[in-house]
């Protein structure tokens, strides 16, 4: 088995960027991954066998991110989408960024990640084992999940635009 | 052939299709506009997915260091534990033992019975004509012998 520092120099940075996408703020990312590392340790160093660390990992990422939320909306009322700086962009492209990711932060938080997993670039071999989802339905929940962000946009420029 | 469905459309732009499904879905693609001009749509899309989700990255993650701690075998404290516990439910039955010395004199404070049947035992009788003998033992240690027919 690989030794936790090589899991964790491996991993570090995949933990970081998919938390990062899930939570805006870099200062909590930077706690949610290393309280991730830090149950993955105790986690080994206990005796359980972890079959698929980066799966564990992600997944742990997710669960911790998805903690955060939970927590944040406990005591602030503000939607999530706040805290996205829309106000920062100026060009018509950054609005365009700005849009997508608003339509994307509607989206339920698994259907979030998802589309998280799929820009970090993972096989669908790869995203089907970290959210415990057949293979087959991958392709079509990807699909469709498109296709709702597609509507979304839609939906957002007819409000901004008419 | 019927047009092809956003879900091999989003497998063939992932690069998930097998070598045969591929081939149909180029085909058809060279054939039809409408499909072709859908998937290049659904790609610019998951292009600007991508491309939306990575505006928040930063260009270089420092890894923090770790300090892992040194492991430390836990058998040891264990084994080190049950040596005291055995240690000393010896010294506490060391002590009972010395204090108090087996003195070896008959200290019988009840009355036993112990029934035996004759040599003669004969097994077609029935118990109760079976002749049984009583020795009925007292706190003093005397035997008395009863036989019953």
């Amino acid at each position: 088995m690989e030794t936790f520092e090589k899991i964790y120099t491996d991993n570090y940075e995949a933990m970081f960027r998919v938390a990062r996408k899930m939570v805006y703020d870099v200062d909590v990312v930077a706690d949610i991954v290393q309280e991730v590392f830090i149950y993955f340790f105790d986690k080994v160093n206990s005796g359980d066998v972890v079959r698929y660390p980066k799966s564990w990992l992600y997944r742990a990422t997710y669960n911790k991110c998805i903690d955060y939320w939970r927590d944040k909306k406990r005591f602030v009322a503000l939607d999530l989408l706040d805290s996205c700086e829309i106000e920062e962009y100026n060009t018509d492209h950054s609005e365009m960024k700005a849009v997508l990711n608003k339509a994307i932060d509607k989206l339920k938080p698994q259907e979030k990640f998802l589309i998280v997993l799929y820009s970090e670039g993972l096989s669908y071999k790869e995203i089907a084992e970290v959210t415990e989802m057949k293979f087959s339905s991958v392709g079509k929940t990807l699909s469709r999940l498109l296709k709702k962000i597609e509507q979304k946009l839609i939906y957002q420029y007819d409000e901004l635009y008419n | 052939m019927n047009c092809i469905t956003n879900e091999s459309i989003q497998r063939f732009i992932d690069c998930e299709t097998n070598l045969d499904e591929s081939v149909l879905i180029k085909n058809h693609l060279s054939k039809c506009e409408q499909c072709a001009s859908r998937v290049e749509a659904q790609q610019k899309l998951a292009d600007d997915i991508k491309l939306a989700l990575s505006e928040h990255q930063e260009n270089y993650i420092e890894i923090p260091k770790i300090n892992i701690p040194h492991q430390i075998n836990r058998r040891r404290p264990v084994l080190k534990m049950r040596m005291i516990y055995a240690l000393s439910a010896a010294c506490l039955l060391s002590f009972f033992v010395l204090t108090f010395p087996n003195k070896g004199d008959f200290d019988q404070d009840e009355i036993t019975m112990l029934e035996s049947f004759d040599d003669d035992f004969d097994a077609n009788l029935p118990v109760d004509q079976q002749k049984m003998m009583i020795h009925v033992v007292d706190p003093t240690g005397k035997v008395t012998e009863f036989h019953v027919k």
